[in-house]
């Protein structure tokens, strides 16, 4: 297996980028046309609604996560050894 | 064709004949009780097996139902494939702890009695730590903590077996436990230490990431999975396990999230996805136990996988830090491509295990009404993605390339990681081959259409803020502070109590009474002495005698009592203290003794 000749290529990688934002969109857009079934949470019926839950409980879980670690979760690595 | 053989014995008697096998003989071993374990438990009817009476009370080995049969069933097949992945371990002991620790594990999920359970319960722990152990430098302390945890639930599962069975003319069966009373919550209390449930949690993510290359990947399967079934079979429906599971998923997730050590990342993992199936299990609906056993089936699978490939990369690299590791996509593009399979199967990615039975376990709460639960059971669902499937593999395998020589494992690691990845993926387009073992009749339908379309819309939106961010999110060279603070700090802490605060208060009480009592009597004394001096000689000058004389009185006072006093307490503090550490680093021979004279108090407890 050599995976370098892709991971290392640019343009290999900007043309996954492109499909990347490609399917990205078209999700959305298969979403107008499919009926959500038992829709439990606040809004679920929007098309594109996970799309947005995904992208701010994303953003939510780094900042909270990120914060308390600075906080106080996170020590030096010498903490139990002194 | 012969009804039931119970795994465990096979577990046990191959762990007795292991150290005494060779070279071909032993691997064969080792491999083969694992594979017919599973053999005899497909061929297996359901029924009660081995029962014996015992004291007057009557114990099951063998209670085979669906339920039992599905942990059966997986606890199996993870011990086959860690022993392939295994079969380099020169360390007999390691093969002979990881063979009793499955059997035991089997053993537990078997037993129809709280009795046996106990007891398969203790073999667990101690069969477990020499997993930890043989890891050598630096993993005694984490064993020792491991330990003294497990302890600490065995015994509250042994006394809360005691009051449970002795209250209410309970027989010693174990089937669903009423939670009321002590007894109930005692044993519900030591099952959830075993579950890594929150604030118990800590010896997971100290321990089994300091475990052996191949320990963790028992450890990852056995103990809190063991608990998950004990939740399902004794504590269906219990109200506060909804709230306590989505905590666990969200508590791992943070801490996963920040973690630095690649194997304590997945231990993070661990709380978080059994977080999932103790909310199921708190649910309680026919769908929600099915979505608990569904999803303990392929987190057994999937996070084996994971322990695997991190493992490998611990043994191949000699690094276990993300900050330390980067670029091994090119030297080990197998182990990368296996690791990616398990992170999109515990991310439930469509065609992956997870996708199949963490969608079970959410439309179970969505079901109930409980919209508070999906929301926050699909937050954590990106949490995961976001550091299993993005975070860990961008900076191990991608990211800046540490330029770290390395190959791939050798052959038989690389095909225990390939089983484990064909049964995720197997799992993920062929539901009904899991479906079909679950405890309950299954009505549900992973593979719709809107549902597909929802869960590749929320990966990808997970994965676009990690692209944009990515070079934010670096891990950095720190420690998480945990739980385990408050048993690895306790000790230096009391003894800082002993010393800073109370030698404080020693001092300020000193200077309290110097100045209201001592000083005025000195002041007095010597306004008294010149007023003597000038006024009155002969017998104003006693008064300034007696006050001099009581001012003394009041200071040696101070010092012989209230000083002793303090100082005394703080030497008592001080001892006490060290008595505590004693216990701390004990011997492991005090340990078994003392689990044994438990049992022999249960024994006493039952002939009388």
């Amino acid at each position: 297996m050599n995976l370098e000749k892709y991971f290392e290529n640019p343009s290999f990688l900007k043309k996954a980028k492109m499909i990347f934002y490609l399917v990205l969109v078209l999700l959305v857009v298969a979403d107008v046309f499919i009926p959500k079934e038992h829709a439990v949470l606040f809004g679920e019926a929007l098309p594109g609604f996970y799309a947005i839950f995904g992208f701010v409980a994303t953003l939510l879980i780094i900042i909270v996560a990120k914060s308390l670690g600075n906080l106080f979760i996170m020590k030096k690595e010498t903490f139990y050894n002194d | 064709m012969i009804e039931w053989i119970h795994p465990s014995a096979l577990f046990f008697i191959a762990a007795a004949l292991y150290p005494f096998l060779k070279g071909q003989n032993a691997k064969i071993l080792q491999c083969g009780v694992p594979a017919i374990a599973f053999l005899s438990l497909l061929a297996t009817g359901e029924g009660t097996y081995d029962q014996i009476t015992l004291m007057g009370q009557s114990v099951v080995l063998g209670r085979v139902d669906r339920l039992s049969l599905i942990f059966g069933y997986i606890f199996t097949i993870s011990a086959f494939i860690g022993m392939v992945y295994s079969l380099h371990v020169k360390q007999k002991g390691e093969t002979v702890a990881a063979l009793i620790y499955a059997g035991s594990a089997l053993g537990a999920v078997f037993s129809g009695d709280l009795f046996s359970l106990f007891l398969f319960w203790e073999i667990m722990a101690f069969s477990s730590v020499f997993l930890v152990w043989y890891a050598g430098a630096g993993s005694w302390g984490a064993g020792i903590r491991y330990l003294m945890i497990h302890i600490f639930g065995g015994v509250c599962l042994l006394i809360g077996i005691v009051l449970y069975v002795s209250s209410q003319k309970n027989s010693l069966t174990f089937s669903n436990i009423p939670l009321s009373g002590v007894g109930p919550a005692l044993i519900l209390l030591g099952v959830l230490i075993n579950a890594a449930a929150v604030p118990f949690h800590a010896w997971v993510s100290d321990a089994y990431p300091k475990a052996t290359v191949t320990g963790a990947v028992f450890m990852s399967a056995f103990t809190t999975k063991t608990s998950v079934y004990l939740l399902i079979r004794g504590f269906a429906g219990t109200d506060m396990l909804i709230l306590l599971g989505v905590i666990m998923a969200l508590y791992g997730a943070i801490y996963a999230f920040l973690e630095n050590d690649i194997r304590k990342v997945l231990a993070y993992g661990i709380i978080s996805q059994v977080g999932y199936m103790v909310t199921a299990v708190g649910l309680g609906t026919p769908l929600a136990l099915n979505g608990a056993s569904a999803h303990a089936f392929s987190h057994i699978l999937y996070k084996g996988l994971l322990m695997m490939a991190t493992g490998s990369v611990i043994l191949m690299t000699g690094k276990r830090k993300m900050s330390e590791l980067g670029g091994l996509y090119k030297t080990m593009p197998f182990t990368f491509a296996m690791y990616m399979v398990g992170a999109l199967s515990i991310a439930g990615f469509p065609f992956f295990s997870g996708f199949v039975s963490k969608a079970m376990i959410i439309s179970a709460a969505g079901e109930s009404h409980r919209a508070g639960i999906v929301a926050l059971l699909t937050l954590v669902s990106c949490g995961t993605f976001l550091y299993t499937g993005l975070k860990l593999p961008y900076f191990v395998f991608f990211g800046k390339d540490a330029k770290i020589a390395a190959t791939d494992p050798p052959a038989h690691m690389r095909f225990g990681m390939g089983i484990a990845a064909f049964l995720c993926f197997i799992i993920g387009v062929w539901p009904p081959l899991l479906y079909g073992a679950l405890p309950f009749p299954v009505d549900y339908h992973p593979y719709t259409l809107s549902h597909i379309i929802t869960a590749l819309q929320m990966l990808f939106l997970t994965a676009l803020p990690f692209l944009w961010l990515k070079r934010f999110l670096k891990s950095e060279d720190r420690i998480s502070l945990d739980m385990d603070w408050l048993y690895r700090r306790g000790t230096p802490i009391f003894l800082w109590i002993a010393k800073k605060p109370l030698a404080w208060y020693e001092g300020v009480v000193t200077e309290a009474y110097r100045f209201l009592l001592i000083a005025p009597a000195k002041k007095i004394a010597d306004w008294a002495w010149k007023v003597d001096v000038h006024l009155v000689d002969g017998f104003v000058n006693l008064t300034g005698v007696v006050t001099l004389l009581e001012s003394r009185v009041s200071e040696a006072f101070d010092v012989h009592i209230i000083d002793g006093i303090v100082n005394g307490s703080s030497t008592i503090l001080d001892r006490c203290s060290k008595k505590l550490r004693q216990l701390q680093t004990g011997l492991v021979q005090n340990y078994i003794l003392a689990m044994v004279a438990g049992i022999a108090v249960f024994a006493v407890f039952f002939v009388f």
